[in-house]
């Protein structure tokens, strides 16, 4: 080891680099083949896909896999925030959708 | 499982996951605010079954960033993630000039993503009439039955791709500084730490991507 702070390890990370531009590839045959009345299901896919890309950037890149596990709370809290954000708002959001459509 | 305890992790590393942790909650509320309105504006019937007015998101707004250049950015900006962990791999053999060859490449990532995303795109949106605080359309405007709906997405193309375009400038600065002093072999320890800023900005625009260019 040479250095005392490297205790993780070191994926292959040309590896993990054609992976993430694989799945980039994949995101845009999802975006370009999905007929337009199938679009949810496309638009669901490439977020998938992205959460996927992120996840390996994450994991690797960041070596996020190697560290404690109460590191990750620093990126999944994040993330639990914005969605509690998200879903706190959503009523209000749709409370004002049914004053506009009465 | 890592069997590493949480005191053992470099408190510079801890920081800047911290840091990274106040990013992502930041751009966090950017997307859900942004998600909350597509949701509000998308026309038609909604997935709660009311009819709702606008266009944001159809085929109009939406439909006016390239995708081919957004995936071009995406690339590049892929591209120097994996740069600048190699430039990490390189601190830890103390290969100075690794470090500096790889941070140079990552450097190099940062201004044609910059060059790109304002010289090409910016330029081209703002020449098609299109601006943060856009309500008034001049080429293309016709194709908006509802101007004001259409600019929301503008001021969060303009609001989130201009914030993210700070931070590639902020990471490819503080990697210059850290590869200066690399290249004279010191604290190449943070060249880690610059690393991990880098992967966020990487990160943030893996979501950016489809938010802007492909989720019509």
């Amino acid at each position: 080891m040479a250095n005392e702070n490297d205790y993780h390890g070191h994926p292959n990370y040309l590896m993990v680099l054609v992976w993430l531009l694989v799945l980039m590839a994949l995101t845009i045959v999802v975006d370009l083949v999905f007929p337009s009345d199938m679009r949810g299901l496309a638009v669901l896919l490439i977020f998938a896909l992205s959460t996927g890309k992120a996840f390996l950037v994450m994991q690797n890149f960041m070596h996020l896999k190697y560290e404690p596990k109460l590191l990750d709370l620093f990126p999944y809290l994040s993330i639990a925030c914005m969605l509690a954000f998200f879903f706190g708002v959503l009523p209000d959001t749709t409370a004002i959708e049914n004053i506009l459509t009465q | 499982m890592s069997d590493v305890t949480i005191e053992r992790v470099p408190k510079a590393r801890l920081g800047m996951w911290l840091l990274i942790a106040g990013e992502l909650i930041i751009f966090g509320g950017f997307i859900a605010c942004y998600v909350l309105a597509r949701f509000e504006n998308v026309g038609g019937e909604n997935m709660f079954g009311h009819n709702v007015i606008g266009n944001f998101g159809s085929e109009h707004a939406a439909g006016f960033t390239t995708m081919w250049i957004g995936a071009l950015n995406t690339v590049i900006l892929l591209l120097s993630s994996f740069t600048v962990v190699k430039a990490h791999e390189a601190s830890l053999n103390n290969d100075t000039a690794g470090i500096t060859k790889y941070l140079s490449m990552t450097i190099v990532g940062a201004v044609l993503f910059l060059t790109i995303k304002l010289g090409l795109e910016w330029r081209h949106d703002f020449h098609e009439g299109w601006t943060i605080v856009s309500s008034q359309h001049t080429a293309g405007a016709e194709a908006l039955s509802e101007p004001m709906v259409a600019s929301l997405f503008w001021s969060y193309y303009f609001l989130m791709t201009g914030f993210h375009g700070l931070h590639v400038v902020i990471g490819a600065v503080v990697i210059f500084i850290v590869m200066m002093g690399a290249r004279k072999g010191k604290n190449l320890h943070r060249v880690e730490i610059a690393g991990l800023y880098w992967h966020m900005v990487d990160l943030i625009w893996i979501f950016l991507f489809p938010m802007f260019y492909l989720a019509q």
